[in-house]
């Protein structure tokens, strides 16, 4: 009894940052009140909408969920009596419903019958202002209603699920911030890499990965992003101290270069990083890095035009070729294909895209540019 | 320690998780239990062996942070007691005069200069997380004059430490997630390209300044209730259309544009499909768009001077390369700048040599990728 309950704990206190301990934490509660399936929701009155949902099972139990949600939470007559608990009391159906009610309830009868379910016991984990949260466990329909074993079970847990549930609740937003952050970053299409003062990596996205791997005049080694060439590395020192705000002026400034030594040019810009987040990152200063692909001047990658344009990958891979001031015959060579190829290829894009002359096709992706 | 006193603590512990207050209320009901002057809890990278972060009581018994700064800049590598704690597992409580002999003690510099010096000697430690980038140390010192500690401080010690331990990790990994929120944002927000996050029904879930800034008095893209809005009917429409397209509510995800006339100017707007990032895309279950602003009208943000720099280019060549990037022709360059159209070749062709661009729409990408900045 004593282990299961630490074993609980654990998990409640995992599931703070981690969906599926709690998941798990869930799930081991209702095991160990012989529930059969539990669904826990998290309610806002105010705004009458589910913020949160986690249910035992599936998918077939995720569309169950779905249909109660829609059709059958209105005249749950358990709802009013779970709204009414405060934070930290239960419920236990049968002490409010007597057998006679439950055979009468449609939610009883139908429902939860038609999905093998029964008894009920409710606890209610957290109350915010308009916000309820609730974990139910259902027994299954052959067996008793739940009793003391199970409220004490219930009780000598609440503590720590009170707890758990509002460091859950309170972790939410920080999650989403840094799960938005990475995505927005990792969706640009140039690089970008947050650097120290010492030129250590803190962030990069998947745009500064690729270029860097297919650039070749800079490279990250011991985890610090540095260029080849010894010049050029001398350079982006200073760059990036001088963003870092550690030059020999204080006030923190931009600035550019173009690294030397690589396969292609790249274009690198060098930003201090606004100070106001600066604070939750140790009060260090830190810099914002951009990488550019000069011949790639709109941001767009072949995959993306051809998305938007509805274009094949051959015939994005030579709209951008023009765009970056390359003829048909480059296109055929880089291609390894006749000019006569490249010139049907030509004829497609420009039918596609409804443009008569290379000029106005040109001048349509450079109004796509993100840059 | 009743048990009431061991749930507050841990309650103390896992409210510590997000509460930088409650971790060192919590740490300091441990050091009161175990009858200690002083705690320290130590957060070192294991790959530099600095100390990331630290929180200790000792300012209250009057070791500031100059005093603990010594420690951690001179005495930290030599130290005995961190040896013995590196060798053992994480989670056993060391007491040191198990582990450090008297005459050991009375060698060892940290002991005899610092410890001593302070007043401090009898140390219970215990090595609390221990991950790949960093390791958590946790010590409480007793003054001189106490007696060493016992079998019942270790005892206590280890009832505590389950809670202290899983507390700890998830403290470090909340930590991560706070800092690489701060991260994010703050790249985003230094971008000097427009941006905003919206979800398909364009409510607005992040922008950037540069956003902001762009929008400002833009009749044709505005924010109400929350929402990215057209402010003509029939351009909402397709713009809500690229959105819904972005965020997959027609199935496949695809990105689109949109080309937007105000009052005085014309925005470009690109929607992409907002990468849903491996771990954390299970924080949130609505499928999200990145909206890109742009002005077409060019290069007008570059800074002449940083052109000049960054390229080794003399002013005139700056200017030269400013004009074409906006559409200008080297004609258009000579009467500027009241030159002969001769003249103005001749820029040009230093100015094409200096960037190694063969054809003007080289120049034009590479001032285009240095507006970046």
């Amino acid at each position: 009894m004593q282990r299961r309950t630490k074993t609980i704990a654990g998990l409640l206190y995992d599931g703070v940052l981690s969906p599926s301990d709690w998941y798990s934490a869930m799930d081991a509660f209702n095991r160990a009140v012989g529930g059969f399936k539990f669904h826990q929701l998290a309610v806002d009155h105010q705004l009458g909408t589910i913020t949160d949902s986690v249910a035992s099972g599936g998918a077939d139990d995720a569309e169950a969920v779905a249909t109660y949600e829609r059709h059958y939470a209105m005249t749950d007559e358990r709802l009013p009596v779970v709204m009414g608990l405060r934070q930290g009391e239960f419920m236990l159906d049968h002490e409010h419903f007597s057998a006679r009610d439950m055979s009468r309830s449609a939610i009883y009868a139908e429902w939860l019958a038609s999905l093998g379910m029964k008894h009920t016991m409710v606890l209610m984990q957290r109350v915010d202002g308009p916000l309820q949260q609730y974990v139910g466990f259902m027994r299954h329909v052959d067996q008793r209603p739940f009793g003391e074993a199970d409220r004490r079970l219930a009780q000598q847990l609440m503590p720590d699920l009170l707890r758990a549930a509002r460091l859950r609740a309170q972790a939410r937003p920080l999650a989403r911030q840094a799960a938005l952050g990475v995505a927005a970053l990792d969706t640009l299409p140039q690089g970008v890499a947050v650097v120290d003062a010492q030129g250590r990596i803190h962030h990069a996205n998947a745009a500064a990965g690729r270029l860097l791997a297919q650039f070749g005049s800079m490279s990250v080694r011991h985890g610090r992003l540095q260029c080849r060439d010894g010049a050029s590395q001398a350079r982006w020192q200073a760059l990036v101290a001088a963003a870092c705000g550690g030059g020999v002026e204080t006030v923190a400034a931009a600035g550019a270069m173009q690294p030397a030594g690589g396969l292609q040019r790249l274009v690198v810009t060098v930003l201090p990083l606004k100070a106001h987040h600066v604070v939750a990152l140790r009060q260090e200063p830190m810099a914002l890095v951009v990488l550019a692909d000069p011949d790639a001047p709109c941001g767009l990658t072949p995959g993306l035009l051809a998305d938007m344009l509805g274009l094949s990958p051959t015939e994005a891979r030579l709209a951008l070729l023009l765009t970056s001031g390359k003829t048909v015959k480059d296109f055929a060579a880089i291609q390894g294909c006749t000019v006569n190829t490249a010139r049907a290829h030509l004829a497609h894009l420009l039918h596609k895209t409804g443009c008569r002359r290379q000029v106005e096709l040109v001048r349509l992706l450079q109004s796509l540019r993100m840059v | 320690m009743g048990e009431e006193a061991r749930k507050s603590i841990a309650g103390l512990l896992y409210d510590g998780i997000l509460s930088a207050q409650d971790w060192y209320e919590g740490l300091d009901a441990i050091r009161a239990t175990l009858g200690a002057g002083v705690f320290d809890y130590l957060t070192v990278s294991t790959a530099e062996s600095h100390v990331l972060d630290s929180v200790d009581n000792q300012g209250d018994v009057g070791l500031y942070a100059d005093k603990l700064l010594e420690y951690k800049n001179h005495y930290m590598g030599r130290d005995l007691r961190m040896a013995v704690l590196a060798r053992m597992p994480v989670g056993r409580v060391m007491l040191d005069h198990e582990h450090i002999s008297a005459r050991e003690m009375s060698r060892n510099e940290v002991y005899a200069d610092f410890l001593r010096v302070h007043g401090f000697q009898h140390t219970l430690a215990a090595l609390v997380r221990d991950d790949p980038d960093s390791r958590d140390y946790l010590g409480f010192l007793r003054s001189v004059d106490h007696a060493p500690y016992g079998a019942g401080e270790r005892a206590l010690m280890g009832r505590v430490m389950p809670h202290l331990r899983r507390a700890a990790t998830l403290r470090a990994r909340a930590g991560q997630l706070g800092r690489q929120a701060a991260l994010g944002l703050a790249a985003l927000d230094t971008l000097p390209q427009a941006l905003a996050v919206v979800d398909a029904q364009c409510r607005i879930q992040y922008t950037n300044p540069a956003a902001g800034r762009l929008l400002e008095g833009f009749s044709a893209l505005h924010v109400r209730h929350g929402r990215l809005q057209c402010g003509d009917a029939q351009a909402h429409a397709q713009f809500a259309q690229h959105v819904a397209r972005a965020c997959g509510c027609e199935g496949v995800r695809t990105a689109g544009a949109q080309s937007l006339a105000g009052n005085d100017r014309r925005l470009v707007v690109t929607m992409l499909p907002l990468k849903a990032s491996h771990a954390a895309s299970a924080h949130w279950q609505v499928p999200l768009a990145l909206v890109i602003l742009t002005d077409p009208a060019g290069v007008t943000g570059l800074r002449p001077e940083l052109v000049g720099e960054i390229l080794g280019l003399s002013p005139a060549e700056v200017r030269l390369a400013l004009l074409l990037t906006s559409g200008k022709t080297v004609k258009d360059f000579a009467v500027l700048q009241g030159c002969t159209v001769n003249t103005a070749r001749t820029h040009l062709t230093s100015l094409m040599h200096k960037t190694g661009c063969h054809r003007q729409v080289e120049l034009t990408g590479l001032l285009q990728s240095l507006r970046l900045g």
